[in-house]
C-alpha cells in the first residue's frame, strides 16, 4: 500500500524543481507546449493526466434544447475507438426506434444511431444502460421500452454503427431501471441485467437476470432473499458487478420500513456474490452470507449498512429526486477487492454518499473511505492498476444559487489520499420545472475503466462557459464561448440552455 | 382495338406512379418515412459522416427540394449532401434524380437516411409536397381511426376541475417513474361513441413529467375537446378500479378537431 500511497502522490504532484536554471529550462517548455496546443483544447494537462471533456450533442442537432439526461456508456474492451452512449434524446426525425450515440474516434466526435426499437418522440427510450461484450464487438442494452410502461427488451447488435435495428433478445412486463454488464468467456458473451420487478412475490423485487450467452435466457433470479414483512418493494437500482473469473456481486437498497416521515425508507444497503457466473439453476446469488446469530441472520447477503433512511420520490438536492442511487465496483485482477458506494440521508441537510471497500469478497466491509455530504448519482470503477475511480455530482452553495459539481476522484490507497478532478460546474437552473420533471440529472450517470483509462459520462447544463470546465470542454454542438449562448443549425438562431450529456476520459500514461 | 390498349397502358402508368420498385403503394412510402426529398446522385460508394464506412449500399446525394421534413430540430437541408442507404445497392448513377422516401439513421456532423422507396421526380415539386401532404393527412386519419375503434368511449366536453388523485390511486406504486395520478371531471357535452348516463366523468390523468409519462396528455382546468377513453389495467391502480384513462397522444384532440372525429368514428 505503501507504493500506492507514494505513486497517488505522484499523481497529485505540482512540478518542483530543484534549482532555477532547471525550473527556467521547464518554463521556457512548458510556454512552448502553450503557444503550440490550441487555447481551446479539449484535452488538458493535469501532471501526466490527461482529461477529455466532450459535449455530446451533434451539430446538426444544435437546436435541440431537451432534458438528455440519465446517461450511459459503453467503451469497447476490444477496440477502445468504439463507444456507445444513451441518454433521453429521442429520434430526432421521430421515427419508430430510438437513438444510441456512438463515436468511432474514442470519443471525440459523436453522432446519434437510431437503432432501438421503441422510441417515444420526447425522450426516446425510458431508462437504458448498455455495454460491449468485451472481446466480442457486441454491444447489448437493457431499456425500457419508450414506447410502453414498464416493459424491459435486452437488446444486442453486432455492429453498432450499422443502421440495422437491435435485435430483441429477452422481454419482460413490470421491470423498472434494468442495469446491464457484459463479459467475454472463451469466445461467449455472458450479460446481466439487475432490475426491479414489480411483480416479484412478496415484494422481493431486486431481480438479475441471466440469459448466460445471451441467446439462451436462464430463469431470473430475485436476490433479495430475506422475508419482507414491511413494504411492498425494494429500491429500482439493482447494479451487477463482474470478475472474469466468474465471480459476480450484485449489490441492492433493501427497503425495510416505510414511511416514518413522507418519502422516507428505512433501508438496508445488501452485497450479495455468486461465483460460477450465477449458472446454477438453484442457489444463485447465496455465496455470500451472514454469520449467524446473534452476529448476523445465516441469510444470503450481506447487509453492508442496516436501517438508513432513503428519501425517495421527492426533491431533494435543488431540484433533484436521490432516491436509490447505488454502485459497486471489483477489482478486474483481484476478485475479493470490491468497492461499494450509496447515498441516504433523510433530507439535503443530511443526504450524503458513502464509500467502503471489502477484500474478502464481500464478508466483511470497512467503515466509511469517503463520505460526500449533497452529492448524488455515485458511479466506481477499478482500472487494471488497481485504481479506484468515483464518479459523483454533488450541490453546492444555497437555493437560489445553487450549482452541481461533477467530480471525478481517484485513489490508490483506498482514499487514505486522493485526487479530485472537478469536470464540470454549472448553475441547478436547467432541466426542471414545476410539472414535476424532477430529475434534471437522471438517476445515474456511468463511470467505466478500460484498462488504465477511465471514461465517464454525465449530464449538465450545457451553458457554454469555459468557466464551467476546469479541464476545457470540447462542443459538436454551434455554440459561441464570447457570448455565451448555444446556437441553432444556422449557427445564429440563439438556443435556450438545457441539459446535455458529455463525455470524458481521465488517461493516466504513467506506469504503477 | 387501339383505344383498349392504350387504356391498359394508361392504367399501368398509374399503377407504376403510385407504387415503387418494392411495390409500397404512395401511401405506404409516405407512413414509413420521415423525410422526403427531391435529390441528385454525387457520389457512389461514399457516406457524409465519419462513423459510417462507405459500402456499395451507402450514395451521397445532394437535397434539392425538401418535400417533407420533420418539424423542431431539423432544418432545411436544400443544398446540402445527405448519406443514403439504399434498399438496393447499384440500382442508381451519378447525376440521377429521384425523390427519395427515407427513415432517420445518423445524425453528426451531416445526417445519413435509410431509404424506404423512390419514385421519379414529378415535373413540379409542388404537386409531390401535395401528394405527401394528402397522403399524411390519410395516415393520421387512419391512426386515429384506429384508436377510436379501440376507444370504448368518446366525449366531447370541458374540464371543470382538476384534482389530485385519492391518496390510495395517487400514491398506488413506487416507482422512480411515478405518475402522480390525478383526476380530470369532464362535462360531457356529447357522446359520439359508447354510453355513459352521467352528466360528467372523472378521467384519470398523469401529471407527472417523468420520461415514462411525459407524452401522457395533461389536462387543465376549462380544457375544452375530446376524449378517446378506455380503462386500463395500470400497475398500482386497484385491479377493479373504474377510472377513465387517456394515456395515448390521440386519445385526446382540441375543440376544433370534432368534426374530423365525427366523420372518422364508428
Amino acid at each position: 500500500m505503501t507504493f500506492f500511497r507514494h505513486s497517488e502522490a505522484r499523481l497529485r504532484a505540482t512540478p518542483q524543481f530543484p534549482n532555477a536554471k532547471k525550473a527556467k529550462r521547464y518554463v521556457g517548455l512548458l510556454a512552448a507546449l502553450a503557444i503550440v496546443m490550441p487555447a481551446s483544447s479539449s484535452v488538458c494537462a493535469q501532471g501526466s493526466i490527461a482529461v477529455t471533456v466532450v459535449n455530446m450533442i451533434p451539430q446538426q442537432l444544435s437546436g435541440e434544447s431537451g432534458t438528455d439526461s440519465e446517461p450511459n456508456l459503453a467503451v469497447n474492451p476490444a477496440n477502445p475507438q468504439h463507444i456507445a452512449a444513451s441518454a433521453f434524446t429521442p429520434d430526432p426525425m421521430g421515427g419508430a426506434h430510438a437513438p444510441i450515440y456512438v463515436s468511432t474516434d474514442g470519443g471525440q466526435s459523436w453522432a446519434l444511431n437510431s437503432i432501438v426499437p421503441g422510441n417515444d418522440p420526447r425522450t426516446g427510450t425510458h431508462d437504458i444502460t448498455l455495454r460491449f461484450g468485451s472481446t466480442s464487438n457486441v454491444l447489448y442494452a437493457a431499456i425500457q421500452r419508450g414506447d410502453a410502461t414498464n416493459v424491459l427488451s435486452v437488446l444486442r447488435t453486432n455492429d453498432f454503427t450499422s443502421a440495422n435495428p437491435m435485435t430483441q433478445l429477452v422481454r419482460h412486463d413490470s421491470v423498472d431501471q434494468p442495469y446491464l454488464e457484459a463479459i467475454s468467456v472463451a469466445g461467449t458473451d455472458r450479460v446481466y441485467v439487475g432490475y426491479s420487478d414489480l411483480t416479484a412475490a412478496a415484494g422481493t423485487t431486486a431481480t438479475v437476470d441471466r440469459p448466460l450467452n445471451a441467446a439462451t435466457p436462464a430463469a431470473p433470479v430475485h436476490i433479495d432473499m430475506r422475508q419482507r414483512t414491511t413494504c411492498h418493494s425494494g429500491a429500482p437500482s439493482i447494479r451487477p458487478a463482474i470478475h472474469k473469473s466468474g465471480t459476480i456481486y450484485a449489490a441492492f437498497f433493501r427497503w425495510t420500513r416505510c414511511g416514518s416521515a413522507p418519502g422516507v425508507y428505512h433501508t438496508d444497503v445488501v452485497v450479495v456474490r455468486d461465483d460460477h457466473f450465477a449458472a446454477s439453476l438453484t442457489g444463485a446469488f447465496t455465496a455470500l452470507r451472514e454469520q449467524p446469530a446473534p452476529v448476523g441472520d445465516g441469510m444470503p447477503g450481506v447487509r453492508v449498512a442496516t436501517d438508513r433512511l432513503v428519501p425517495f420520490g421527492v426533491r431533494t438536492l435543488g431540484h433533484q429526486k436521490v432516491g436509490s442511487r447505488i454502485s459497486i465496483a471489483v477489482d478486474p485482477y483481484n476478485r475479493k477487492r470490491v468497492y461499494l458506494a450509496w447515498g441516504d440521508g433523510a433530507n439535503a441537510a443530511s443526504y450524503a454518499l458513502y464509500v467502503r471497500r471489502s477484500t474478502d469478497g464481500g464478508a466483511t466491509w470497512s467503515n466509511n473511505l469517503r463520505v460526500i455530504p449533497s452529492a448524488t448519482n455515485p458511479s466506481l470503477a477499478i482500472n487494471s492498476r488497481g485504481r479506484v475511480g468515483f464518479l459523483y455530482q454533488k450541490l453546492t452553495g444555497t437555493a437560489p444559487n445553487q450549482r452541481w459539481e461533477t467530480h471525478l476522484e481517484r485513489t490508490d490507497d483506498a482514499f487514505a489520499t486522493h485526487t479530485d478532478l472537478i469536470l464540470h460546474h454549472a448553475p441547478d437552473t436547467v432541466g426542471h420545472d414545476n410539472g414535476r420533471n424532477d430529475v434534471p440529472l437522471g438517476d445515474y450517470n456511468q463511470l467505466l475503466a478500460v484498462r488504465r483509462d477511465f471514461y465517464g459520462i454525465f449530464s449538465g447544463n450545457n451553458m457554454p462557459n469555459n468557466a464551467n470546465f476546469p479541464h476545457g470542454v470540447k462542443y459538436q454542438r454551434h455554440v459561441d464561448f464570447v457570448t455565451q449562448k448555444l446556437l441553432a443549425v444556422d449557427n445564429a438562431t440563439e438556443v435556450e440552455p438545457s441539459i446535455d450529456p458529455f463525455f470524458f476520459k481521465v488517461r493516466d500514461s504513467r506506469r504503477r | 382495338m387501339y383505344i383498349r390498349y392504350l387504356l391498359i397502358f394508361l392504367g399501368l402508368m398509374v399503377l407504376m406512379d403510385t407504387r415503387d420498385a418494392a411495390g409500397a403503394s404512395f401511401e405506404e412510402l409516405v407512413e414509413q418515412s420521415q423525410f422526403v426529398f427531391k435529390g441528385t446522385v454525387t457520389k457512389l460508394n461514399a457516406a457524409t459522416l465519419p462513423q459510417i464506412r462507405a459500402t456499395a449500399s451507402t450514395i451521397v446525394v445532394k437535397v434539392d427540394e425538401v418535400v417533407h421534413a420533420p418539424p423542431a430540430t431539423m432544418e432545411d437541408y436544400r443544398g446540402k449532401e445527405v448519406t443514403v442507404l439504399l434498399e438496393r445497392p447499384g440500382t442508381v448513377r451519378t447525376g440521377e434524380q429521384f425523390v427519395f422516401f427515407t427513415r432517420s439513421w445518423m445524425l453528426g456532423s451531416s445526417i445519413a437516411v435509410r431509404e424506404v422507396g423512390r419514385t421519379e421526380p414529378e415535373s413540379d415539386v409542388s404537386i409531390t409536397r401535395r401528394r405527401v401532404a394528402e397522403a399524411h393527412a390519410t395516415v393520421a386519419d387512419n391512426k386515429l381511426q384506429n384508436r377510436l375503434t379501440d376507444a370504448e368511449l368518446v366525449v366531447a366536453g370541458r374540464v371543470s376541475a382538476v384534482r389530485p388523485a385519492p391518496e390510495n390511486i395517487r400514491r398506488g406504486s413506487v416507482s422512480e417513474h411515478d405518475p402522480d395520478w390525478w383526476e380530470a371531471v369532464i362535462q360531457i357535452e356529447s357522446v359520439l361513441k359508447g354510453q355513459i348516463n352521467e352528466p360528467s366523468l372523472v378521467v384519470l390523468f398523469p401529471s407527472s413529467r417523468d420520461v415514462m409519462w411525459e407524452s401522457a396528455p395533461k389536462f387543465r382546468e376549462g380544457e375544452e375537446g375530446t376524449w378517446l377513453l378506455r380503462r386500463e389495467r395500470m400497475r398500482g391502480l386497484p385491479p377493479t378500479h373504474e377510472y377513465f384513462t387517456a394515456l395515448n397522444p390521440r386519445d385526446f384532440h382540441s375543440k376544433d378537431q370534432i368534426d374530423r372525429i365525427k366523420r372518422l368514428v364508428r
